[in-house]
């Protein structure tokens, strides 16, 4: 069980929690483009000083945050509505093509999630809606193997086998009693696929594709950054001690969730 | 977990110890060897070897005792031996480090123990891996290794306990051929080696050690719950080649 | 029967290439770019709608998606995957160029990354619960926390350039590829290291392990002679899958420190809608996706065997 007084546990869930919601905090609007302020370092008015548009470099790493950890989030939600049902439903199927479903699935999941990226932005281009489409069916694909592998295990345990004896269908039976281990695992399997997310989403925003012209991102800010980096070497510092907070969290939760 | 014990050992005499499994028996010699896993501990009281107490000692000097004062006979011999390394470089290499021999007078010596052991065949088994020899052919190398490096005490976990009667019978006798020379102490189940090779028997049971005599004199008074239910399946066993009465 | 098996297998394989690139299609056809139109704009200012369905027609874009489908698989049979849209070479010699390079850069880290991780795996085993194992642990997981494209521009920007070491503009050679590669290595090395660690700690608690200190063999000598051989037999199955990791992580690697390789290619289709070129990209990368897990499975096979054998099973 998760024992609560574990200090990383909570420390990691705070630092993503903050990163998350902290962007309501921030001091400027962030798409405020300030031509006259350009690059001025950090003060009382603007604690991380300005980008080379003006613009508030706190509020634009703030609301990084909220891109970010939004799309994780969604991701997440997406992935775990989807895919534990889905999951539990595929286990339980014995159908005449499991076997080759199986594979299929295998070879799915062995892709890791930078291909999902890459081929769905190629069909529909850059965007924060794209991108959270393509995490999700990265994501759902591993978690569907896992959690296809548990329920088959399940399926023929004996208290599921009892209760369909009196009466209700096995896979009713399943979804109700899901078990705690299997929601545990899914969320360990999710924080590590997570921490490898945040990575992802910053390295495409970094190289200019991602979450595209609309959409404030960390990887984004450091490509500003590291155009001015003789100015001001610090402006690509702030998102990426962000960038690896986060992916530093998400990889302690998934490994003391473990 | 093993509570306050008291063992002595000489040399020369054999020490049997048995119990109900979990009582501590394999901790005990475990704890002796100094080879106790993760999350076990020594609390208190002290192991001695000729006076001195080995387990203050420091790790590197506490594992220099092991294969030259310490012998040891695993429980299961098909893999206590590195399942993908032949046999001839497994024993090789405890002489060598152990006897501080070259890897030729290594050989040489692995050869000559293990026909000592009725392994005549020497040359194949040095050459085989693990897998590639039965249990009682591993437990006879293991002695083997044993002889040729000849230390004073060695301690023996459920020697005969993977066995078939023929190995085991082969394994009592070579148990009988190191007593002369060395103190044993041998963890067993088995009455033939707690009869044959035993002078004196311990009862351990839930970590104590409760009882203690020659094993005839256990089997036909026992005054342990345990030693009693142990006497009575004695009896009811089909040992092999002797029946209880005979001690 | 292994006759059986290899069928399946095959049949396995073509299968999953057939779905996939089905998939593949059906997402070309879903989008809502159009690459007849994309194509006539870069081309001509203001395509007439006349235009862009003549070149539609042309690029075979029109029609049923089965029929286009079936059209290409026709090709690509004989290995014809069309020609890209954007500069009209054939896509077989497009990507066979870049694969040398992409190639080099995977082996080349893939080196590292043992070494790396063989490394910090058994640092972290042998100071385990002391300060140096604390350090390595901290490394190992900070390693793939930090974004290996920051890595690839620090490095670039400040060690490279500054101390001139790569010649920006050109250079060939091992010399060259060995910057990508470590950036690329780091975070796996990381990864794969931490794992290692795991492994030695299993696995000298088994039962050769205890015996083999029961003879008396030294701490180090079981681990690196006894255990280590063990563990990395154990890994080795997730280390081929980790080649299929590294293509893919070259993508953004190979972008920064502006190599034309595999994934560079890949990223410019992507960003231009050049569909013949997705299409085969997708098609590459799912070979060596299924190429390196069905490596994995075959490594995970004959371990199971072999481990069988030495117990004599």
């Amino acid at each position: 069980m998760i024992r609560y007084g574990n200090w990383r546990i909570w420390t990691a869930a705070s630092v993503l929690l903050l990163c998350a919601f902290a962007y309501l905090f921030a001091p400027h609007d962030p798409y405020q483009i300030e031509l006259g302020k350009r690059l001025l370092p950090p003060s009382s008015e603007y604690p991380f000083g300005t980008d080379s548009m003006g613009r508030c470099l706190l509020s634009r790493v703030l609301y990084g945050g909220r891109t970010t950890l939004g799309i994780v989030l969604l991701t997440w939600l997406a992935t775990l509505a989807i895919g534990l049902p889905l999951g539990i439903a595929v286990g339980f199927w014995r159908g005449r093509f499991r076997a080759l479903g199986d594979s299929f699935l295998n070879v799915l999941a062995s892709f890791p999630p930078i291909v999902y990226l890459i081929v769905w932005m190629g069909a529909w281009g850059s965007g924060t809606n794209t991108v959270v489409v393509a995490l999700t069916i990265a994501s759902l694909v591993s978690l569907v193997k896992l959690v296809k592998a548990r329920a088959e295990i399940e399926r023929d345990k004996a208290y599921v086998v009892c209760a369909a004896a009196s009466g209700a269908s096995r896979l009713r039976i399943l979804f109700w009693h899901v078990p705690p281990n299997l929601i545990r695992e899914s969320v360990v399997l999710l924080s590590l696929i997570s921490a490898d997310i945040v990575l992802m989403i910053s390295g495409f925003s970094f190289i200019g594709l991602g979450v595209g012209e609309g959409g404030i991102d960390w990887g984004a800010i450091m490509t500003d950054g590291r155009t001015v980096a003789l100015l001001r070497p610090d402006i690509m510092l702030y998102p990426l001690a962000l960038i690896v907070a986060c992916a530093f969290a998400f990889n302690v939760l998934g490994e003391e969730l473990k | 977990m093993l509570r306050e014990t008291t063992l002595t050992v000489r040399r020369g005499e054999a020490i049997g110890v048995t119990g109900e499994s979990g009582s501590g028996k394999t901790t005990m010699l475990k704890a002796a060897m100094g080879v106790l896993g993760r999350g076990c501990e020594i609390d208190g009281g002290e192991i001695q070897l000729d006076g001195r107490a080995m387990d203050k000692l420091p790790p590197h000097e506490r594992r220099k005792l092991a294969g030259t004062s310490l012998g040891f006979v695993p429980q299961l011999p098909m893999t206590a031996f590195d399942s993908r390394i032949a046999m001839g470089r497994q024993i090789q290499a405890v002489y060598c480090k152990r006897l501080g021999l070259s890897r030729e007078a290594a050989t040489g010596l692995a050869r000559e123990k293990l026909r000592q052991v009725n392994l005549l065949d020497a040359e194949r088994v040095m050459g085989s891996r693990p897998g590639a020899l039965s249990g009682g052919m591993l437990q006879r190398v293991a002695i083997a290794i044993l002889l040729g490096l000849n230390p004073p005490f060695i301690l023996a976990d459920e020697p005969t306990s993977a066995l078939d009667p023929d190995n085991r019978a082969a394994v009592i006798a070579l148990l009988q051929d190191l007593k002369p020379t060395s103190g044993l102490l041998v963890v067993s189940h088995d009455t033939e080696v707690l009869g044959r090779v035993c002078d004196r028997v311990h009862v351990l049971h839930d970590g104590e050690l409760v009882e203690e005599g020659n094993l005839a004199e256990l089997l036909a008074a026992p005054k342990h719950d345990w030693t009693a239910r142990f006497a009575e399946t004695a009896g009811q066993r089909e040992e092999g080649y002797w029946s209880w009465e005979r001690w | 029967m292994p006759g059986q098996r290899f069928v399946r297998s095959a049949a396995d394989v073509v299968l999953t290439f057939t779905v996939v690139t089905l998939l593949s299609f059906l997402l070309m056809r879903a989008s809502p770019i159009d690459p007849a139109e994309a194509f006539a704009i870069r081309n001509s200012l203001q395509p007439s709608d006349e235009r862009i369905s003549e070149l539609r027609e042309a690029m075979g874009l029109d029609g049923p998606l089965i029929k286009q489908y079936a059209a290409w698989l026709h090709n690509a049979v004989r290995l014809d995957f069309g020609r890209s849209l954007v500069n009209n070479k054939p896509v077989l010699s497009e990507f066979a160029a870049t694969v040398p390079f992409t190639l080099r850069i995977v082996a080349l880290s893939a080196a590292m990354q043992a070494l790396g991780a063989i490394l910090l795996g058994c640092l972290g085993y042998r100071y385990r619960g002391k300060g140096i194992g604390s350090v390595v642990r901290f490394v190992t997981v900070a390693g793939v926390s930090v974004p290996s494209f920051y890595l690839a521009t620090a490095y670039l920007d400040t060690i490279a350039v500054k101390l001139q070491w790569i010649a920006v503009a050109s250079g060939q050679g091992l010399l060259r590829d060995w910057h990508p590669a470590l950036c690329l290595a780091v975070p796996m090395a990381a990864f794969y290291g931490r794992m290692l660690t795991g492994i030695l700690v299993k696995e000298m608690e088994e039962d050769y392990a205890v015996y083999a200190r029961c003879q008396g063999l030294g701490e180090n000598y079981i681990m690196l002679r006894r255990g280590l051989p063990h563990a990395l037999l154990a890994m080795l199955p997730n280390f081929m899958q980790s080649i299929g990791f590294a293509v893919a992580g070259a993508t953004i690697i190979e972008q920064i420190f502006s190599v034309p390789g595999i994934g560079n290619v890949i990223v410019t289709s992507v960003v231009n809608r050049d569909a013949p070129m997705i299409h085969f990209s997708i098609l590459l990368l799912a070979a060596v996706f299924m190429l390196t897990s069905r490596m994995s499975d075959a490594a995970r096979t004959w371990l199971n065997r072999d481990s069988a054998r030495g117990n004599g099973q």
